[in-house]
This record gives C-alpha cells, sequence and structure tokens, in this order.
C-alpha cells in the first residue's frame, strides 16, 4: 500500500507541468488574418427536391499574401480539438457528439497562393483527409456593366465559367483584396456574392470584422493522402456510391444503412459538377 | 532583353487607336520592392464603371486588355495597406510605372464591424408565430422553417448541420437525446419562443475549459400548463395481434412529465428501450458485481442469432413515467420509473453431444418454458451545475418478481421445473468534478446492496444416486440466499509531459457476501434435508487497492501506449458449515503495450501485447453442492481460480479511399494459463456433476481475419469478403479422463452489394462456416453450415419506403427460407404514418443453429414466430 502511495506522489508531482495537447502535428504559419469576412452558403444538394435549401457559414481569412476559407463550425472544431490533453476527452467528444451525424457538412478549407501562385485544397471525407494543389489563376473573368449595392457596399457584375456551371459574381472595388468565397479569387475586390445561373450554390458577405488581435494562418502538417483534383473527386464520389457497404461492414444495422441511404440519394448536385 | 521587347509590342500598339489597347507595367514600393496581389482598375473618366482589370504578379507586374472609345481612361491601383493611386491616362496602349506608398490608415475605407469570432455563446430568438403556417401542428414543422434547422428522418434535430447538444423545454433537458417524443407532439401553438444558444457547454464548469461547436434549443411555453401527447396503434393476424403506444405529455416551468403506457404481442421487446448502455457503463460494469446473479434457471435453449421479432412470443405491458423537477437555481431531481410484466414462451428442441476420447454421447431435449416477469424500476437522479462543481448522484432501486415454469421431455421423461428468482438491488452512484489548482479531479463512488432469495424445484427428483441412495423421488428443491455489499471510490485526472501524457486513477474497492444454500428432497410427501455436503454458509469478503496510469508517447504518425494497472487484492472465503475456507493476497501487475504507425498514406499496423492476471469472481466459490440447472449439479471447493493470459495481437490495414479498395488482416494469439479445471461426471441420463479440482492446466488459441472490399463505379457494385479461422486448443476432463480437445471454426463470406439508382439498393451474401472437433487429434465432428442473405431497400418517393430481407439456408441436409416485407407511407400534411408489415412471408416453422465448445456441439431448433401481418398507424393528440 505504502508503495502505491509513493507512486501516485511521484505521478501527481508532474501534473504541475503544462498539458500537452493530443494532436500535436507541426503547425506552419503562413501569415496574419487582418480581417475575417463572413459568408452564408445557401445551397442545395438534392436537385430533385430543390425546395429545401441549407445553410452553412463560412469564414475567409484575409492575411497579407495568402487567405483561408473554412465552415465556420469546422474552425471551431478544429480549435476545439486541438484544446484536448487525453484520448478520454476526444473520446467522449466523439462519443457523446461525434456518433449522432456529421459535424458540418463541408469539411473543407482552401489556402490561397500557397504555395505562391497556386491553392492547397483540404477536404476532409469519412475515409481521410484529402490534399490536392490548383492554379490560383483558375478563372476568368468577364466583367459586365451591371453595378448595384449589395450589403452597403458599391458592386459590379462578373461571370465565368467553373467547374461545369455559369458563375455570377458581385465583388466590391471597395474592398481592396483580390479574394472571395470557395475557391474563387481574382477579381480587383472582395466577392460579396457569388452563385450559379440555377443558384443552387449562393455564397454571400453577411460582413467583415477586424479582429482585435492577429490570427495566424496555418497549415496543419497532417497524415493527408495527397492526391489530384480529379483523383479526389473520384475518391468523393466512390465514398457516396459505396456508402451502405462502408456502413455495413462497420456493423451498423438495416435502418441505419436506410437512413444514410437517402442521405446521400439527396446529394446529386455537388458544387463542382465536371468530375474529371 | 525584356525592356527591348516591351518597347517594341508598345510601339506596336501605340499606332493602333481604332480600339483594343493594352496597359502594362509594373508595381514596386519607396525601396524598388516589387509588388504582388494589388489590384488595378480600369474606369471610363468620372465613371463608376469598370472596363477593365489586373492583378499584378509575383513580380508586380501587370497587363490587362481596353476596350474603349474613350478618349482618355481613370487607372487606379488600390490594396489594404497602400494609398490608393488614382491617374487619368490617355486612351492608347502604354506601360506605366507605379510607385505604392504604404498607409496603415487605407485599412478603414471599408466598413467593418466589430470582431463576433471572439463573441461566442449567442443566443437567438425566433418568435413561433411568425413562423408557423396552416398545416403546421408540431412543434417540429416550425422548426424546420427556422433558418439553419433541419430536421432527419428519424427526428433529429440539426443546427447548421450539426447535433443539436441539448433541447430543453423552459430550461430543462427532460427527455436527454430522446427528444424526438416532445419535438413531434408538442403542438406549435403551446411555444411563444424558440432560443437557439450557440457553443453551448450545458456542464459550467467546462464553460472556460472545453470549447463546444454545437448549439441547444430552449422551447418557451406560453401558457404555465401544457398537456399533449401521442399515440401508435397497430394490429394484425394471427394469431390476433396488437401492438400499442400512448405518451401523454404535461410541462410546467418547474416541473415536467412524459408517461409512456406499450403494450405488445408481436414479439418487440419495448423493454429493450430502458437498458440503453452508454460506453461509461462498459467501463464500469466490468468492475462490479454482476447485476443479476442467476446462480439457478431452468434448462433453455441458446437464442438463434437472428432478429429477436422472428421468434420472440410475448405479452408484454410497459408503463413508463419520466418526472424533472427544478428545485432552485442550482439541483435538479430528475425521476424516471418503470413498471414492466411479460409473458413469453420458449418452444425449442436442443441436441448435444459429447465427445471423449471413448466414447461419444448423445442428449435430445425438447423445451417448452414460460415465462412470468415482473419488474420495478426507480431512478432518482440529482445534481448540481455550476461554474465551481458539477455534481451528478444517481440512486437507483430494482425490484424483481420472476417466475418461470419449464418442461423437458427427454427420454421418455417429462421434467418440470419451477424457479423463482426475486432481486431486490439497491445502488448509489455519485461523479463529481472539482477543479484542482489548473487541473479538474474527477471523484466517483459507486454503493450498491442486493439480496437475491431464489428457489428451483426439479419434479421428478434428480441425481437419486446422490441426493437418494438410488431411490427415484417425486422432487428435489434447491434454495439459496444470496446478499452482497459492495463499494467502488476513486478519483482521477490527466497531465502531460513533453510528448507523453499520463491518466493516473486511484481507487480502493470493497466487497462482502454471504451465500446460504439448502437442498430438500421430497420423498411420499416427506420433506427433507439433502445432508450438509448439500450446504453452503459462506462469507466472502474481497478487498482491493489500485493505481492505474496509462502513458502515451507520440511522435508524427507513430505512436506508444502503455497501461500500467497495479492492483493489491485480497480475498477471505469462510464456510461455517464445512469450516473450510481461504485467504489469499496478491499484488498484480497487468501491463499492455500498443504500437501504431500509419505509412505511405494508405498503411497502418499496429502491434500489442497485454498481460492479464485475474482472481475469479467470488460468486462462483461454494463448497458445497448446488442444483444450478435440472441437471447440473455442482461444487467449487477448490481455491479460487487464478488465470493469466498473454494475448499478442498484430494487425496490418492498406485502405485507398481514392480507389475505394480497402484491406485489412489480423492475427492474434494468447496463451491462457489457470491453475483449476473442472472435472465433469456425465451420468447416462445426460445429468452432469461439475467440480472444480486443483489441476493447472494451459490452453491456446489462434485467430485469423481478413477483410477486402473493392467499389466498382462503373457497376455501382461493391464486392467485399470477410474470412475468418480460429483454433482453440485445451484440456477437458470427463469421467476421470484428462484429454486434450481442439476445436476449429473457419468462415468464409462474400458479398454483393449493387446500388442499382440513387434510391434502390440490393445486397446479397454468402456465409460459410466450417466447425470441426478434434479429440485427441481425432477429427470427432464436424459441422458444414451456408446461408444465403438478401437484402433490398428502395425509396421511390420522400415518403415511401419499401424493404425486403430474405434469407435461404442449408444445414446438414435441412433447407429453411424466410423472407419479410415492410412498406411505410408518410401523410405528411396530416403527420401520420402508415407502416405495413409482413413478417415470415413462407410461414416457416422453426430456425436452427449450432455452438461448439471444447469437447461438446449443440443443435438448438428455435420454434418461429408464425407468418403475420401487421398494420399501424401513428399520430399526434
Amino acid at each position: 500500500m505504502r508503495k502505491l502511495i509513493i507512486l501516485l506522489v511521484l505521478a501527481s508531482s508532474y501534473s504541475a507541468l503544462a498539458q500537452k495537447p493530443l494532436f500535436d502535428h507541426p503547425i506552419k504559419v503562413l501569415d496574419q488574418a487582418r480581417f475575417i469576412a463572413n459568408y452564408t452558403l445557401i445551397f442545395n444538394e438534392d436537385s430533385l427536391n430543390l425546395n429545401v435549401n441549407r445553410n452553412e457559414n463560412f469564414l475567409l481569412f484575409l492575411g497579407k499574401e495568402k487567405s483561408l476559407f473554412i465552415g465556420r463550425n469546422y474552425y471551431y472544431f478544429i480549435l476545439e480539438v486541438q484544446n484536448f490533453t487525453t484520448r478520454e476527452q476526444l473520446q467522449s467528444f466523439m462519443y457523446e457528439y461525434g456518433t449522432k451525424g456529421e459535424s458540418s457538412r463541408f469539411l473543407w478549407n482552401f489556402l490561397k497562393n500557397y504555395p505562391n501562385g497556386k491553392m492547397t485544397c483540404y477536404h476532409h471525407l469519412t475515409t481521410g483527409p484529402f490534399l490536392y494543389e490548383e492554379d490560383l489563376n483558375l478563372f476568368d473573368w468577364q466583367l459586365t456593366d451591371s453595378i448595384d449595392t449589395i450589403a452597403g457596399y458599391p458592386v459590379q457584375m462578373a461571370t465565368t465559367d467553373f467547374g461545369g456551371r455559369s458563375w455570377i459574381a458581385w465583388f466590391s472595388p471597395e474592398i481592396p483584396f483580390n479574394e472571395g468565397p470557395y475557391k474563387f479569387n481574382g477579381l480587383p475586390g472582395l466577392i460579396v456574392k457569388v452563385y450559379d445561373t440555377r443558384m443552387h450554390y449562393v455564397f454571400e458577405l453577411k460582413d467583415i470584422e477586424k479582429p482585435d488581435h492577429e490570427i495566424a494562418i496555418e497549415f496543419i502538417e497532417k497524415n493527408y493522402f495527397k492526391t489530384t483534383k480529379a483523383r479526389f473527386f473520384q475518391a468523393e464520389d466512390y465514398e457516396r456510391e459505396n456508402m451502405v457497404s462502408a456502413l455495413k461492414a462497420m456493423g451498423d444495422n438495416l435502418e441505419t444503412q436506410q437512413r444514410v441511404a437517402k442521405r446521400m440519394a439527396a446529394r446529386n448536385n455537388p458544387i463542382e459538377l465536371k468530375r474529371k | 532583353m525584356r525592356y527591348f521587347i516591351t518597347l517594341i509590342i508598345t510601339l506596336f500598339f501605340w499606332q493602333n487607336l481604332s480600339g483594343q489597347i493594352i496597359l502594362q507595367g509594373q508595381l514596386k514600393d519607396k525601396e524598388g520592392e516589387t509588388l504582388p496581389g494589388i489590384n488595378v482598375l480600369v474606369y471610363l473618366p468620372d465613371s463608376k464603371l469598370m472596363i477593365a482589370f489586373a492583378v499584378s504578379d509575383a513580380e508586380g507586374r501587370f497587363k490587362t486588355t481596353v476596350n474603349s472609345k474613350s478618349d482618355s481612361l481613370d487607372i487606379e491601383v488600390s490594396s489594404v495597406q497602400f494609398s490608393k493611386v488614382h491617374h487619368r491616362i490617355a486612351n492608347a496602349s502604354q506601360t506605366l510605372q507605379f510607385e505604392m506608398e504604404y498607409d496603415t490608415k487605407q485599412l478603414e475605407t471599408f466598413t467593418v464591424k466589430a470582431s463576433a469570432i471572439e463573441r461566442r455563446g449567442d443566443t437567438l430568438s425566433y418568435l413561433v408565430s411568425s413562423f408557423a403556417g396552416n398545416e403546421d401542428r408540431a412543434i417540429e414543422d416550425v422548426l424546420r422553417k427556422m433558418p439553419g434547422i433541419e430536421i432527419e428522418d428519424n427526428g433529429n434535430i440539426l443546427y447548421q448541420g450539426l447535433p443539436l447538444l441539448k433541447f430543453y423545454v423552459e430550461g430543462l433537458d427532460l427527455m436527454k437525446g430522446r427528444y424526438g417524443v416532445i419535438s413531434k407532439n408538442l403542438p406549435h401553438g403551446t411555444v411563444s419562443t424558440v432560443e437557439i444558444m450557440e457553443n453551448h457547454q450545458p456542464i459550467r464548469i467546462l464553460e472556460k475549459r472545453v470549447l463546444s461547436q454545437q448549439a441547444s434549443l430552449n422551447l418557451k411555453l406560453k401558457r404555465d400548463i401544457t398537456t399533449t401527447g401521442t399515440a401508435q396503434l397497430g394490429s394484425g393476424l394471427s394469431p390476433f395481434l396488437w401492438d400499442l403506444k400512448i405518451t401523454p405529455m404535461f410541462f410546467t416551468k418547474n416541473f415536467q412529465v412524459v408517461t409512456s403506457y406499450q403494450s405488445n404481442n408481436s414479439g418487440n421487446d419495448v423493454s429493450q428501450q430502458m437498458r440503453i448502455m452508454t460506453l461509461q457503463d462498459f467501463i464500469h460494469n466490468a468492475d462490479r458485481p454482476n447485476a443479476n446473479p442467476d446462480m439457478l434457471s431452468i434448462q433453455a435453449a441458446s437464442l438463434p442469432g437472428i432478429d429477436q421479432k422472428r421468434y420472440l412470443d410475448n405479452k408484454i405491458h410497459l408503463l413508463n413515467f419520466n418526472g424533472l423537477l427544478r428545485m432552485n437555481k442550482d439541483f435538479q431531481l430528475r425521476t424516471n420509473l418503470y413498471y414492466i410484466t411479460d409473458n413469453q414462451r420458449q418452444q425449442a428442441s436442443m441436441q448435444r453431444t459429447l465427445f471423449t476420447p471413448t466414447d461419444t454421447l448423445d442428449f435430445k431435449e425438447i423445451i417448452d418454458n414460460r415465462l412470468n416477469d415482473k419488474y420495478l424500476q426507480a431512478d432518482f437522479s440529482l445534481s448540481r451545475n455550476v461554474e465551481k462543481n458539477y455534481l451528478n448522484n444517481d440512486l437507483k432501486i430494482q425490484s424483481r418478481w420472476d417466475k418461470r415454469m419449464g418442461s423437458v421431455f427427454t427420454d421418455g421423461n417429462d421434467i418440470r421445473q419451477s424457479l423463482k428468482n426475486p432481486l431486490k438491488l439497491i445502488s448509489n452512484e455519485l461523479r463529481s468534478v472539482n477543479p484542482v489548482g489548473k487541473h479538474l479531479v474527477e471523484f466517483q463512488s459507486y454503493i450498491s446492496y442486493d439480496n437475491s432469495p431464489h428457489s428451483l424445484e426439479v419434479n421428478p427428483g434428480q441425481f437419486e444416486g446422490v441426493l437418494n441412495q438410488d431411490e427415484p423421488y417425486e422432487k428435489v428443491l434447491q434454495q439459496i440466499d444470496l446478499t452482497r455489499l459492495f463499494a467502488d471510490h476513486s478519483a482521477s485526472f490527466g497531465f502531460a509531459w513533453n510528448r507523453f501524457s499520463f491518466t493516473p486513477k486511484l481507487g480502493v474497492a470493497f466487497r462482502k457476501q454471504t451465500l446460504e444454500s439448502n437442498i430438500f428432497v421430497t420423498q411420499q410427501n416427506e420433506e427433507s434435508e439433502a445432508g450438509s455436503g448439500f450446504n453452503n454458509k459462506l462469507d466472502a469478503r474481497h478487498t482491493q487497492a489500485y493505481f492505474q496510469t496509462e502513458v502515451e508517447y507520440k511522435y508524427g504518425t507513430f505512436s506508444i501506449n502503455a497501461k500500467l494497472p497495479f492492483s493489491w487484492q485480497q480475498v477471505d472465503l469462510n464456510d461455517v458449515i464445512s469450516e473450510k475456507g481461504q485467504n489469499l493476497e496478491r499484488l498484480l501487475f497487468d501491463p499492455g503495450l500498443t504500437l501504431n504507425y500509419k505509412f505511405h498514406n494508405f498503411w497502418t499496423v499496429r502491434a500489442s501485447w497485454t498481460y492479464a492476471n485475474r482472481l475469479g469472481d467470488i460468486d462462483r466459490v461454494h463448497y458445497g453442492y448446488i442444483l444450478k440447472n435440472y441437471r447440473n449439479l455442482s461444487q467449487n471447493a477448490a481455491p479460487l481460480s487464478e488465470t493469466s493470459r498473454h494475448n499478442f495481437v498484430s494487425f496490418l490495414s492498406y485502405r485507398n479511399p481514392i480507389t475505394s479498395f480497402f484491406n485489412s488482416i489480423s492475427y492474434r494469439y494468447s496463451i491462457n494459463q489457470s491453475n483449476l479445471m473442472f472435472s465433469n461426471f456425465i451420468l447416462l441420463d445426460g445429468t452432469t456433476i461439475l467440480q472444480a479440482s486443483k489441476l493447472p492446466n494451459t490452453s491456446y488459441s489462434h485467430s485469423l481475419n481478413v477483410q477486402s472490399s473493392k467499389y466498382f463505379a462503373e457497376a455501382k457494385s461493391t464486392i467485399s469478403f470477410r474470412a475468418s479461422y480460429n483454433r482453440n486448443k485445451g484440456k477437458s476432463l470427463i469421467n476421470e479422463t484428462l484429454f486434450n480437445t481442439t476445436t476449429q471454426f473457419s468462415n468464409f463470406s462474400p458479398s454483393l452489394n449493387v446500388h442499382v439508382t440513387e434510391w434502390f439498393n440490393t445486397e446479397y451474401e454468402l456465409d460459410a462456416t466450417y466447425i470441426q472437433t478434434f479429440i485427441e487429434k481425432e477429427l470427432r465432428s464436424k459441422i458444414s453450415m451456408l446461408r444465403h442473405k438478401f437484402n433490398c431497400f428502395a425509396f421511390p418517393t420522400k415518403n415511401q419506403t419499401f424493404s425486403l430481407s430474405a434469407e435461404y439456408y442449408k444445414l446438414q441436409g435441412t433447407h429453411n427460407f424466410f423472407a419479410d416485407l415492410l412498406y411505410r407511407y408518410t401523410i405528411t400534411k396530416k403527420k401520420i404514418d402508415l407502416e405495413l408489415r409482413w413478417n415470415n412471408i413462407f410461414n416457416t416453422k422453426n430456425y436452427t443453429s449450432y455452438q461448439a465448445s471444447a469437447f461438446m456441439v449443440s443443435e438448438s431448433t428455435y420454434l418461429l414466430r408464425p407468418s403475420q401481418v401487421l398494420i399501424s398507424v401513428r399520430f399526434s393528440f
């Protein structure tokens, strides 16, 4: 018994030391965000049932040279998980919340101008974390002569074709960035609103905020599946089509399989229609 | 050279005044550093209409084409960190150089609001009346229209795509996760506002330590008292079937109640709802005394491994009351009461084959059991949730009055058994989280007391050789009385140092129990005691102090985890009648080590070793004989069992999600050592006398599992297979012969899943099993089973679901086929669900399954429910 007490005293003497996070992937600080643009996406992933619209909030961290576009909930999720110091915390967190469903519909982020002249696209699927690069200079914007005011900012309209959809963007020359939501960039002013001509994906700026301290734009060096865009789309499509057998292999019952099959069937309208 | 070319191009376009011109140039700061990513905007003079633009590249260069008839153009260069540059230029191709000046004030030229990213825990309020429409009934219909809220088919509510953390009514969380009962039934007219609390952390002590990204929802009611409810009515043939569920509800600001009455005879075991266990429950229950110390039983057949609805013959009534009372600002009291009565009938036949080196013994039993279960459970939970402390105390009272009658027909004999196994249990569990310095320390306390006075009567009397000098007699009665007290207290916390993290836990557990038992023999209406060898009066004590530490080391994708549990254990057993007993003291160390490494994206390798020492359960020691069931008389007078096990596991996987090709292989090897062996004396009629004796022995087990699956996009199909092989080797002692036994299980199961359309899925699976039993290396039994399973489901429209599952199997010459059909239709506007279920379409009579152990193979044939159709309707009131 005395031995046990000694052990406990030994063990507790360490506890004065700082707590170490459970996920300590190396982090590369790329830039400092001086502004954060808040966007809302109203989207419809089910082209057979167009009256149901979902929405999700996104953050665009604007740095000096680089920017990061990420889901608001997903950003908080990452912050929270980084706080965990023990596997028990993570387990109970994942058990309590994680098993109930997905934490956010779009587990993605886009680091623009990293590496220089490119963008790093990250997507998290149930099968793992994926990374691919795209050229920053993706869009052939055509200016139009329509001007308007959105959210108090004077805007002008430009159009482009991208990923199998025709897009309409309203940008504000008054906000001197050349950034926008999702992968969109390259207009001489922040994109305030951008949508495809069928209005299946509508991104709109809510406001711009200035954080009172600088927030780092980071790249987390994880064990990614580094691939190409076409191969990522393949993995995404395969995951969707193969979900029922994946659930069965995990031991989920027929009722769960049916529910998820319904949910997967309602995801027939991805933002980028061109998959190859 | 570059400048020269630029000059030529410039000169060339200078001449072209007809339309298109090119503007190009370079941007630099005062120090001559080139500036990338800056916007260059071209306007018509004095206009807000932009006609061309460019963004400077990595070298600060820009270039744009302008197509305008205007004489001049306005050019503007803008960026966040530089002051704006304006110039009016001639509409002609030209090269421009700009020197930009840093200007921090420029940042303020567009509207910026205070940072919301720091502002968390917003509460949004929505007025229900502004969202409600004519066709809406329940609050769920209105919630569906609110921004950011979605409702899944199963009633789960999502806010911004995430499931709700808590669903409150007037700040009270009555139903825990099962809030669908409220959201689907509470009329929207009773609710005034819906509050959404973003980033909600329900445990207040964790508020500043653990961020939450999920939201909670609170319903504020209009009136002080609200009543509502829901009903589900179902009926079918044949025989006459019913399935009812009525759920009235009652809400006030400080007191809320949801009650329900459920009853059916359609094979739905509704008592499962109260047995939902969390992960924590599983971890805790391993260390606690077995909740149902069922030492006596009536003979039953093993349950078939198929959906319970196919065979359960029941008549169940369940009453449930959930109440929640807010006592003051900090304290809440929750009460959950359950009362269940159930009448079940089990009809089956069982064929047992036992092997010894010289003999094969066959016994057949036909079983007809009637169970009459009555059960009451009351949970009272008091919780305190303040910034300084989280406390939860659960008091649980359980009472059971089961009566079970069984008939066994074997070898022309009709043996009747009657079992009474009442139980009284009271337990208290306390969990408290308190801050100690920078850390949170969790204290746990669990105390339980239970009493089970059980009795088993068997008619005619068995084991006449041992119990009645070889003379047949009328009946034998086994009585036992077990009383147990258990207390477990522990404290745990977590901390880290460099790349290591530690989670220690320290605790003390104490258990004290008494077991009294007697066997009575009745001959010619005269009851007499069977004798002192058949009595027990055992006092047992088990004390343990434990210290568990888990250490983890991580580096990149490599991690090592070590579990280092120490425990000091003391067992004291003393039987007053036989004056036998034992005293044991042990310091046990059960280390475990796991290595995990991920490489080349798709590969994972894992290896682990654990060494575990266990002291046997003191419930299992009894110096006198106990008649456990009609054919099992057992005695355990040997020292307490002490087992140790080495377990080696290796695992390799290749998972490529890009090609959707997933593979894994694992191999497990374990060596089990035990100081005890159970000797079986099997009598000619199949009855068995079991005795534990001190005979150290070792058994070995190997197990190999392989899984593979590949998705073929062109065919919209997944092909997969699972294969497993198990080999268990050990020793058995039957009728005083010690011999080697080996059992082998092989299973191969390929399957095909075809995703025909978005709304139509089909699946086929083959399951082949092969069991072999070897006695002293001689093959004594082989069983092969082949099952074909087919499933398909479709949802042609959003409110219709159709599913068909069918199974065909062939084993040892017999074959069977059965199929179930389900159709569900929702009348969306009226919130009425209609369901048609046709079970066992081909009216298959029974289902056969096999089990194999070291020296025995048993075949159980279970009577299934007949073909039946059930139609049900669900609505609110």
